[in-house]
């Protein structure tokens, strides 16, 4: 099994992240109208070392910090 | 980037043997001689191989050479290209099926022989008989008529595309008619031209198309002069119409698609490489544009996300527009495709929405359908009746039941109800009463 990022053989642990997204659009008459091609799914699986860097990524861009609280 | 699309516009070259009036590829002459290397096609073959082998479903892929004119490759590079792509998407269980659109004025018989190898489906540009095809090439419809025997001769699938424009307009039906007397044809795509370089002379109307092209056909599928409606963006439209009556959702917040949605599926559903192995949202940029660029084939991209952030600037513009014209309250929102958004790129540098061409079309488009409702019922269900009488129309949601009935009350010389042996509760029945 080989990481899908980074190309490497995986032999100690693997993890799967998957990204499941729908999208809805608010018209003038106030219906929330589903965007059917917005309906999209993708996986990857992932090496300790590129997981963590997701991870890493992904808490620095969208955690938001006050003080030492998370909100 | 290839792991959801329906269809990859392959663009062999953007050099082209005609200079059409119409074109939307600018400065073609620049490209004079240019081809596809084998390399960056074997890089693009790959990269589908790799984002589509793991999908859990293996929806099929067509996959279109297109260009400028896709038969400069020559029978030799088409056969190899033919054969490693046929041989890996095998080997690798992708499921594919190969087209083509050609102005088929290149053909050989070793081409012929290829096509037919490879069972390549291959849509012809045909912009009608005699002068009705001039604004494409001076051969004459004997020419053209030559060439669709051999595609026969070779038993090659093929089906046409026909733009209307300023010099065809009033040709539409009897060109449609030739080619229904002369080859049988089920079904052909009539689409209006639109004049992307501003070269001048060649559009029309939206009202001018549709009175000239689409109501014609439209005439004479409700009179019978046509066993079938012929025209496919047409057959889709009307389907469109009649989901949208019978079902609470309505077609366009349901079903994915590639053009003739309301947010089209360029960039999600439809992905264009070009000879560089560049991809783009869709084949209709004429130019490498940034707005529509995704990514190099052999970029590494992570969880499709260039694909995705690409597509989603693609759906919050769209939003806006609609917004900002209001088409949320128009008539002709349930059907409206709101125009081709990189035709409009092209022309105008910016995204929106052509009102003298879309605007007009579906809302003469939609008052015919409303003013025909019985009749159009009535056809449809001539046309899609087993040998029971009966229409089992699948609406792709589950039906509710207390709004089909209130919309069935608008066809008192139909039975219409939700078709209880099917168990997805998508399908509904038609019946005609007596």
């Amino acid at each position: 099994m080989r990481c899908t990022f980074c190309g490497k053989e995986i032999n100690d642990i693997k993890t799967k992240v998957e990204l499941k997204v729908s999208s809805e659009r608010l018209r003038k008459d106030e219906v929330w109208e589903p965007i059917p091609n917005m309906r999209t799914f993708s996986k990857e699986t992932l090496c300790a070392k590129c997981f963590a860097k997701f991870i890493s990524v992904l808490n620095t861009e969208m955690t938001k910090k006050v003080g030492n609280k998370i909100v | 980037m290839f792991s959801e699309i329906n269809t990859l516009i392959f663009k062999v070259t953007r050099d082209c043997n005609l200079r059409c009036k119409y074109c939307y590829v600018k400065n073609k002459d620049n490209f004079k001689g240019e081809i596809v290397s084998f390399e960056t096609f074997k890089d693009i073959i790959n990269r589908v191989i790799n984002d589509r082998k793991d999908m859990p479903k293996k929806n099929e892929l067509n996959f279109v050479f297109h260009g400028g004119e896709p038969l400069l490759l020559g029978a030799d590079k088409l056969k190899l290209y033919l054969g490693y792509a046929s041989r890996k998407f095998l080997d690798n269980n992708i499921p594919c099926r190969f087209a083509m659109q050609t102005n088929l004025t290149l053909l050989s018989e070793d081409i012929l022989m290829v096509l037919h190898e490879y069972n390549v489906n291959l849509g012809v540009s045909f912009d009608g008989i005699k002068e009705a095809n001039w604004a494409r090439s001076a051969q004459s419809t004997d020419y053209f008529e030559e060439n669709f025997k051999l595609l026969k001769k070779y038993n090659i699938s093929f089906g046409f595309l026909m733009v209307v424009h300023q010099l065809n307009y009033t040709k539409v039906k009897e060109s449609v008619n030739y080619l229904i007397n002369k080859y049988d044809i089920k079904s052909i795509k009539v689409n209006y031209a639109e004049d992307v370089l501003n070269l001048g002379g060649s559009e029309i109307s939206g009202h001018t198309f549709f009175i000239n092209a689409w109501k014609p056909l439209l005439d004479a599928f409700i009179t019978g002069e046509h066993a079938e409606l012929i025209e496919s963006n047409l057959q889709n439209i009307l389907n469109m119409h009649f989901r949208n009556i019978f079902s609470s959702e309505g077609h366009m917040r349901v079903f994915t698609g590639n053009c003739g949605q309301k947010i089209c599926g360029g960039g999600k559903n439809i992905i264009e490489v070009g000879p560089d192995g560049k991809a783009h949202c869709c084949g209709r940029y004429s130019e490498d544009y940034e707005a529509a660029y995704i990514e190099h084939v052999n970029d590494k991209e992570f969880l499709n996300l260039r694909q995705l952030g690409k597509y989603f600037e693609m759906v919050t513009i769209k939003h806006k527009i609609i917004n900002d014209l209001g088409c949320d309250l128009c008539i002709a929102d349930g059907i409206c495709d709101h125009g081709c958004m990189a035709f409009y790129y092209d022309k105008f540098g910016e995204f929106g929405i052509r009102q003298d061409l879309s605007c007009e079309l579906f809302k003469d488009l939609i008052n015919y359908f409303v003013l025909n409702e019985q009749k159009l019922l009535e056809r449809l269900f001539d046309s899609k009746k087993n040998k029971d009488n009966t229409w089992y129309f699948n609406l792709g949601v589950r039906v509710n039941e207390k709004f089909l009935l209130n919309s069935a009350r608008r066809f008192p010389e139909f039975n219409i109800g939700i078709d209880k042996k099917n168990k997805s509760g998508h399908n509904i029945f038609i019946k005609k009463k007596g």
